[in-house]
């Protein structure tokens, strides 16, 4: 009987409005947080579990840079504030080579030879990718370790080798063949370098860092600059804040490997669009909500007020109303769970085509902001339903 | 309630005390706020000068939860506009009262009706019936409660002779019962109601 009084007034139309606006952006919402944490579970979960990311770096080179070699170095506060990003684990320098040198590979088949002008740098040992226990070289030592990068290899079997009617070898095969050094400082000196391995991570001629630090000490054509590259061992290669700062300190590095990191990037931009569009939604409906709660109220101030002056008690009035809006509520948040499951199923059939996976199921932080959602919602129409009704007790002559 | 002073005109302008254990009539010829004075008493408005306390306290710092409740247990009123909801019965109307505090059965709030004549407007919506109808219904409905002051506001004026009797029985009567008393005001006429103390507006 009191629902007759109360909701005497009520509009289903209206109410299927505001409640439908409700679940627009309670879904919006939920769902956005959904996503983000399926997404970035996927994409880590393809990261190497057991070790760093590795990433070289280098400055971007500008028409200016022509003038000014220097400016393409890393300054050694510069690579303080890169060893300090959370990102980081560790920062390793590319040293070069400032001698000019000659390399041949002779052994090829048809007795061909590869005679060309190079370069060497050479990294601290533990940001190889390749496993060799050959790499070590003293003074002294004529044989002179090489790691070539893997893109040579490439280059040759399916480049070189095919143009000038070479055979393709095996990685096994390239590192049989011999390798000639020259080294041409203030004299000439010879080494016998011989190919330990090739590396998928470092795109360069790499030789033992003693090696390079004897030669440029013995045989430097010019002075040493300020290192042009780094090598930087990262938690994790999608990390956003890798994208993050190599474009605010105008880094370049292999794009492929900022893939992950500007995924997350857009990824954070779209997720955080689409929580504002959907808190502008929620914000909306609440005030629909709030509306429709005092429209319902002013349509039936006339009964109300018999009702209060009966000896009706304004908050026992106000909680019945309030019981209806928690009812109006759980429709919508049950109806906003149910989506969501349909959401989540749809989202996971989308990220297998793409080989990620993640755990099935709603994240427990979006358990947690469906019911802070419910809080807000249910604090703020509590309160308003509680003053229109303090309003009409005080106001009871009519 | 054992004190009621106010000074406003005429009763207004003045200091009165109207104490509990009498029954009162107010005399006053329209225009002169009768009913003003009842929703003073009845914690509807505040817009007053001067004072009125009940039992020692301003009436006006009387808050919201402690009207309900004076509504509920102390003070029972009949209103000249009667306030009946329209659109729910009798049965409804009245039930919405008795609900507060379940004081009477079914049966006993039937037996009210049909003492005035109503026995058959149980189920019928209230808005249906006719002013003097509404006023009986009213009455009842005021009757439905524990109180301490029924106070009762031209509570006869579309009504004839022989239901006025019939109702004014029934007031002192359930009145007499709870122990409690009466306070009317009226135009002119006392419905030949016996009242210990009277004033004029």
């Amino acid at each position: 009987m009191m629902r007759k009084v109360l909701l005497k007034s009520q509009r289903p139309l209206q109410l299927i409005v505001a409640m439908l606006g409700a679940l627009a952006g309670v879904f919006m919402l939920l769902f956005s947080i959904q996503v983000y944490l399926d997404l970035s579970a996927a994409l880590n979960a393809r990261e190497d579990l057991l070790g760093s990311d590795y990433l070289v770096i280098q400055k971007q080179v500008t028409t200016l840079d022509s003038f000014n070699p220097e400016s393409l170095g890393f300054g050694t506060n510069e690579i303080d504030d890169i060893r300090h990003m959370n990102f980081v684990e560790e920062v390793g320098v590319f040293e070069s080579s400032r001698f000019q040198v000659f390399a041949a590979i002779t052994g090829l088949p048809g007795s061909r030879e590869i005679y060309t002008e190079a370069y060497f740098e050479a990294v601290p040992d533990r940001f190889l990718d390749v496993v060799t226990g050959d790499w070590q070289w003293k003074e002294g030592d004529e044989r002179v370790p090489v790691i070539l990068p893997a893109a040579y290899l490439d280059a040759f079997n399916f480049g070189f080798g095919p143009s000038q009617g070479l055979p393709p070898l095996t990685e096994k095969a390239f590192k049989l063949l011999t390798l000639k050094i020259r080294i041409r400082g203030n004299s000439d000196v010879f080494f016998n370098g011989k190919i330990v391995g090739f590396s998928d991570r470092i795109n360069t001629i790499l030789v033992p860092l003693d090696f390079l630090r004897y030669s440029n000490l013995n045989f430097q054509t010019r002075q040493p600059t300020s290192p042009s590259r780094l090598i930087l061992a990262v938690t994790d290669l999608s990390h956003p804040g890798i994208a993050r700062m190599m474009e605010e300190k105008g880094y370049d590095t292999n794009q492929e490997n900022l893939k992950g990191s500007r995924v997350k990037t857009i990824l954070l931009v779209v997720l955080v669009l689409f929580l504002f569009i959907g808190g502008v939604i929620v914000v909306l409906s609440i005030l629909t909500f709030i509306q429709y709660g005092q429209i319902l109220i002013s349509r039936v101030n006339y009964e109300l007020r018999v009702l209060l002056l009966m000896g009706y008690d304004h908050t026992k009035l106000a909680n019945h109303y309030l019981g209806y809006v928690m009812i109006w509520l759980a429709i919508i948040f049950l109806s906003a769970i149910g989506l969501l499951y349909l959401a989540e199923i749809e989202l996971l059939k989308y990220l297998k085509e793409y080989e990620l996976s993640t755990q099935p199921g709603i994240s427990l932080y979006v358990w947690l902001a469906a019911f802070g959602l419910i809080l807000v919602y249910t604090a703020i129409n509590a309160w308003s339903i509680r003053i229109n009704l303090r309003r009409l007790a005080k106001n009871l002559q009519g | 309630m054992r004190d009621e002073s106010f000074s406003p005109e005429s009763l207004w302008k003045r200091s009165a005390i109207l104490e509990s254990g009498n029954d009162h009539l107010i005399l006053a010829p329209s225009g002169t706020g009768k009913t003003s004075l009842l929703s003073f008493l009845f914690g509807m408005r505040n817009d007053y000068q001067g004072s009125i306390l009940m039992d020692n306290k301003e009436v006006k710092t009387i808050s919201i939860a402690e009207w309900a409740l004076i509504r509920r247990e102390r003070i029972s009123i009949v209103m000249q506009d009667m306030r009946l909801i329209p659109t729910l019965t009798v049965e409804d109307n009245l039930n919405l009262k008795n609900n507060l505090k379940k004081m009477y059965r079914e049966n006993d709030i039937r037996d009210m009706l049909s003492r005035l004549g109503l026995q058959e407007k149980w189920k019928q919506k209230a808005g249906t019936l006719s002013i003097g109808q509404q006023q009986r219904v009213s009455i009842v409905r005021s009757l439905l409660q524990p109180y301490e002051l029924l106070m009762l506001d031209e509570p006869f004026s579309h009504i004839d002779e022989e239901n006025i009797r019939l109702a004014s029985e029934l007031i002192v009567e359930q009145t007499r019962k709870k122990g409690a008393n009466i306070l009317m005001v009226s135009l002119g006429l006392d419905y030949n109601m016996k009242f210990n103390q009277q004033h004029r507006l």
